[in-house]
């Protein structure tokens, strides 16, 4: 592999370990509210976060880009804050990557959470213990390895992201140019043959050890609701 | 044995259905002639093709790797001879590729941008800190030409970290008539097809290879659409849309 | 001491319960759908009904619509419910020190006491989820204990297990009453229960209170056929109201065939039904009729029926015109060589014939 390719591999590697990391705790806290929240109301809101997951890619960073580009007041202030711009950012491409898999790693946090027996929060609770210490002793823990497997996809999946991408971040090398950008750039140009085979190599073996991680984070959890 | 006819119809039925589904993708095949157009040909492809067939639209690289796979064109029209002779060296030409027009590179920007009178060698300089370049991708034609002319000019150093690739000239143009980007490099009759963006300055046609769209006629049908966009309303209609049109 | 009025509506169903009891030990009885665990939920706050007032050894903990609501983890009511819901990813260790607190609880003396009580030491270290029925009801109830609650409140923590772990833990809880004096309120469908734990006794039907008192009271004199139904009286008997005998302390009751049934005496007119209670296991059977006995009614009867279940006999007869069970042991049933179609003589006290329509 070219250097150039390694720097495309790394990038591509720390955007999406970017996307677990700013995107666990508002996944873990919403799957748990849709997953406890009684109100008609998580209906909407489950609706709004799984969006992503359904729309073409492509809209989603239409969308993302009409309300993060640099026109918009959303732009504009984290310009004032950071004095860059968030589109066509290594940023960018951890938002867009982040927004299309969240569906996933909330959907995975809210069965997890569902599995987990209430009346175990109800003992807790009567034992004395308050309603955020009972999701950090009970609920969290026994919903673990459906947070890992969440985490797993959402990882594997920013790892593939190329649409929202590709309107948000589009192809700036160094920057945005991950894999599959790499991918479609290099199937433009002829004679680039083994220069793509390296990349796409590259990705299924990445994306695959994702999903084993993800698996084995389901036996374990199927382990552990058996030993109850 | 009421039963039994009860299921017999209802396949039947599914059967009818299956079948005029069936048809109806045949006969979308059978109806007309399918053109691969380059992406800056958006606008006048389908006038020119009018109801004798359908555009698929695509960055040329693309539509090229297409047709190699197998794709059913009957006409591929590129912004460039190199992916013509790709097409044509595999063996995919039904005739010989027919240059259809000519085109030119400009860099724009929005309309109320202020680099609008800017020098073609001062615009890295003139651009503000943090500003961004679209331009197609490597490959595309539209960015290889444009990398071609920065590198003869010398600007190519400057502007590189500007540059923010899109994966086609209409990409480039979208970025820039959003305001996502501060200038951006597409063809003359893109720019003419936006009243968002101005032109900022037109590229040397002399430090680039020339700008062509290539017509190379895929199958027999194809040959006889290709010649008639010699012809003087097939020319009428890409002068209209900003192509150079030589004399025949 | 426990003082609670709670009104709560689900579906078609209102729960409307005010009560005061000192306890220590309430048992709530009641069928399924009377709304006795809902009672309890009430009571834990863990649900939140519109109506709930709750009072424990003079801490309000809830008075709603009085504006106090104090949330389940600041109540100190400690549930223990018929699956002992152990903490799966805690060792035992982990479950029993799992309130805030119970860390320093289970060192101390009483925790200590605990510990003994409930034979938890060989269990400390080993994983909850690997834990026998019985070890786990034993650990959750030491961890409700270790949490040092104002009151635990059990929801069937007995009636869902088997004999033998029935046993075992109803021997616990009794155990836990008498030495650790722990006050409880629990909910148990099963009478046994009642008078085994309980010092009082609320007996709840389709949402409402319909009894209060000690148990052996409320299950052997209940107030009227709701409640007789509810507690399990095997005998109920509408009979004629025949004679009066105002000096002995009697009321004749008619039978049929001639029989009649002497009753306590009750205030019913002469040819008006009453409804009475007798147990099962209230009558005695005899060949022949007995000399002298302080029973009042020495009655022909006829075996109808011979029902064994486990160990012992549930025996049909009649009694002139009317039906009744009488409970006894297989090792009557060999002795007296009881078979079908076959007369005996049956003893009632009088006493024992419980009137129950006296609702007034």
């Amino acid at each position: 592999m070219t250097n150039a390719e390694i720097g495309v591999v790394l990038l591509s590697l720390r955007i999406a370990a970017l996307v677990v990391v700013v995107s666990i705790v508002p996944g873990v806290l919403t799957g748990w509210l849709l997953a406890r929240w009684r109100s008609p109301l998580r209906f909407v809101v489950q609706g709004v976060v799984m969006l992503p997951l359904v729309l073409p890619p492509i809209v989603t960073g239409y969308v993302l880009l009409e309300a993060l580009g640099r026109q918009t007041w959303l732009g504009r202030a984290w310009h004032e804050l950071t004095g860059t711009h968030l589109s066509y950012s290594t940023t960018a491409c951890v938002v867009a990557a982040a927004v299309v898999g969240f569906p996933l790693l909330v959907e995975s946090v809210r069965l997890a959470v569902l599995g987990v027996d209430e009346r175990l929060e109800v003992v807790s609770r009567s034992l004395g213990r308050g309603r955020s210490s009972t999701f950090l002793r009970v609920t969290l823990p026994l919903a673990l390895p459906g947070v890992l497997t969440g985490a797993v996809l959402a990882f594997a999946r920013a790892l593939g992201e190329y649409g929202a991408t590709m309107v948000l971040a589009a192809n700036v090398e160094g920057q945005t140019r991950q894999i599959p950008l790499a991918v479609a750039a290099l199937l433009n140009k002829p004679g680039q043959d083994a220069a793509v085979t390296r990349l796409v190599v590259m990705s299924v073996a990445l994306s695959f050890a994702a999903l084993l991680g993800a698996a084995a984070c389901s036996v374990w959890q199927r382990r552990r609701r058996g030993a109850r | 044995m009421a039963r039994h006819g009860t299921t017999s119809d209802i396949a039947r039925q599914i059967a009818v259905w299956a079948a005029l589904l069936l048809a109806s993708c045949g006969s979308g095949d059978e109806d007309g002639l399918v053109v691969y157009a380059a992406a800056s040909l958006t606008d006048v492809a389908e006038k020119l093709v009018g109801g004798e067939g359908r555009v698929a639209v695509g960055a040329s690289s693309a539509l090229a790797r297409q047709i190699l796979e197998g794709a059913p064109a009957d006409v591929f029209v590129s912004a460039s001879n190199h992916w013509v002779d790709v097409v044509a060296g595999a063996g995919w030409a039904a005739g010989e590729p027919r240059v259809l027009a000519r085109n030119r590179l400009v860099c724009i920007a929005a309309t109320d941008s202020a680099l609008v009178g800017v020098l073609p060698g001062d615009l890295a300089a003139a651009l503000p800190p943090d500003a961004r370049v679209a331009i197609a991708d490597e490959g595309v034609p539209a960015g290889e030409y444009v990398r071609q002319s920065l590198a003869a000019t010398g600007d190519l150093a400057a502007l590189r970290p500007r540059l923010v690739g899109q994966a086609d000239v209409r990409g480039v143009l979208a970025a820039v008539a959003g305001g996502h980007v501060d200038a951006g490099f597409v063809y003359r009759t893109d720019a003419l097809a936006s009243d968002r963006v101005v032109v900022l300055f037109e590229l040397d046609p002399t430090t680039h290879a020339p700008v062509e769209i290539v017509g190379l006629a895929l199958t027999a049908e194809g040959v006889e659409l290709l010649a008639t966009w010699s012809a003087v309303p097939a020319r009428a209609i890409l002068r209209e849309a900003g192509f150079g049109v030589g004399h025949p | 001491m426990i003082t609670a009025d709670v009104t709560h509506r689900f579906g078609g169903f209102t729960l409307d319960v005010s009560f005061e009891s000192s306890g220590p030990v309430v048992g709530v009885f009641g069928r399924s759908g009377s709304g006795k665990s809902t009672l309890l939920s009430a009571i834990a706050g863990v649900v939140r009904s519109p109506v709930a007032r709750v009072n424990v050894d003079g801490v309000t903990l809830a008075d709603r619509p009085g504006g106090v609501w104090l949330p389940p983890d600041k109540r100190g009511l400690a549930l223990v419910t018929q699956d002992p819901l152990l903490f799966p990813h805690l060792t035992t260790r982990g479950n029993l020190t799992y309130a805030p607190g119970a860390d320093a609880a289970l060192t101390s003396d009483r925790g200590r006491q605990i510990v003994d009580v409930l034979r938890l030491e060989p269990l400390l270290d080993r994983n909850a989820a690997v834990l026998s029925g019985g070890e786990q009801q034993r650990v959750a109830l030491g961890r409700a204990l270790l949490s040092e609650p104002r009151m635990l409140l059990l929801d069937e923590p007995v009636s869902a297990l088997d004999g033998e772990l029935a046993r075992e833990v109803l021997a616990l809880l009794l155990e836990a009453k008498t030495t650790l004096g722990v006050p409880m309120l629990f909910v148990t469908h099963r009478a046994s229960e009642l008078l085994a734990l309980a010092d009082d006794c609320l007996v709840l039907d389709d949402g409402k209170l319909v009894a209060q008192g000690p148990p052996i009271d409320v299950l052997s004199r209940p107030r009227d056929v709701g409640v007789a139904k509810l507690v399990g009286v095997d005998n109920l008997l509408r009979l004629r109201v025949v004679e009066h005998d105002e000096r002995a302390g009697i009321t004749h009751l008619d039978l049929g065939a001639g029989l009649r049934l002497a009753s306590p005496f009750c205030a019913a007119p002469v040819d008006t039904l009453v409804d009475i209670g007798v147990y099962a296991e209230d009558v005695i059977l005899c060949r022949r009729a007995p000399d002298a006995t302080s029973a009042r009614n020495t009655l022909a009867a006829t075996v109808t029926s011979l029902d064994a279940i486990d160990r012992e006999v549930l025996v049909g007869l009649e009694l002139g015109a009317t039906p009744i069970r009488v409970r006894v042991t297989a090792g009557a049933v060999a002795e007296l060589d009881l078979r079908l179609g076959e007369p005996l003589v049956a003893l009632i006290k009088t006493t024992a014939c419980h009137h129950l329509s006296e609702r007034r």
